[in-house]
């Protein structure tokens, strides 16, 4: 991994930085609760954000607001950089579909910042399949 | 003390679950509306936590079918910001507090002991 850098509960690389200090918080530092919550989040994000592309592309405003929202939730424990924000932004312009024309730039930053943070937790947390919720 | 935990967004639904489980509570958590109804009428839990946007049943019909049953079990409704019209009809329909999204842990288990302790008095 290139330029790693772990600090407390943060993880860095390229300019990407992933916090997970509020997974730590809930799990109480449990280490096998924090891979079972990666795991979920690696599960479930992928799919998640192709979506996100995918509506995106075919202007489906309604189902790339309902992804948005439900990638908020996951964002906010599992914290990438300012991806909260961007899918915020994302969530809001098609919810009220007002600046349609920022999302195809904000999702590109969204995918592209997942894919690196993605990499970034399969480089520090061995995922099994068992370590994934169900 | 029994909490159920309605919210179709896993990670959010295992930090929940987690953190509170940590305070000593019992903790039942649910994907969605309908095993959400589900739970509670098999666990009768002493609080509730639910999401609105939730796949089959949503959070404001589940709210609106616990109340009309006579149940008196304090709700927490989850929302993010921009929803405050939707809160205000959950309020309507018998939720007692709301909590924002993005997840804070602490405002979490404040406002539960809170409502848990006043449904004591």
């Amino acid at each position: 991994m290139r330029n790693a850098v772990q600090t407390s509960h943060q993880f860095s690389q390229n300019n990407v930085v992933v916090n997970l200090d509020l997974v730590y918080d809930v799990a109480a530092n449990d280490e096998g609760f924090v891979q079972l919550m990666i795991g979920t989040f690696l599960q479930t994000m992928p799919v998640t954000m192709e979506k996100i592309v995918r509506f995106a592309k075919e202007q489906d405003w309604l189902n790339l607001f309902s992804s948005a929202h439900f990638a908020k939730s996951s964002y906010s424990i599992v914290v990438v950089g300012n991806m909260l924000e961007i899918i915020k932004q994302i969530e809001v312009c098609a919810k009220t579909q007002t600046n349609l024309n920022t999302i195809p730039s904000l999702v590109a930053t969204a995918s592209s910042m997942y894919e690196q943070a993605e990499q970034i937790l399969r480089a520090n947390f061995t995922i099994t399949t068992n370590s994934v919720a169900h | 003390m029994k909490i159920l935990v309605a919210e179709d967004e896993p990670l959010m639904l295992m930090a929940i679950e987690a953190k509170l489980r940590n305070e000593g509570y019992e903790v039942a958590g649910v994907a969605d509306g309908r095993e959400a109804l589900k739970a509670f009428e098999q666990n009768q839990p002493d609080l509730i936590i639910t999401d609105i946007l939730m796949p089959y049943t949503s959070g404001l019909e589940f709210i609106s079918i616990v109340k009309n049953s006579g149940s008196n079990v304090p709700i927490i409704v989850l929302s993010g910001l921009g929803e405050e019209d939707t809160v205000m009809e959950a309020f309507q329909l018998g939720a007692d507090d709301f909590l924002t999204k993005p997840f804070n842990p602490t405002e979490l288990t404040v406002r539960v002991k809170r409502l848990l302790k006043k449904g004591r008095l």
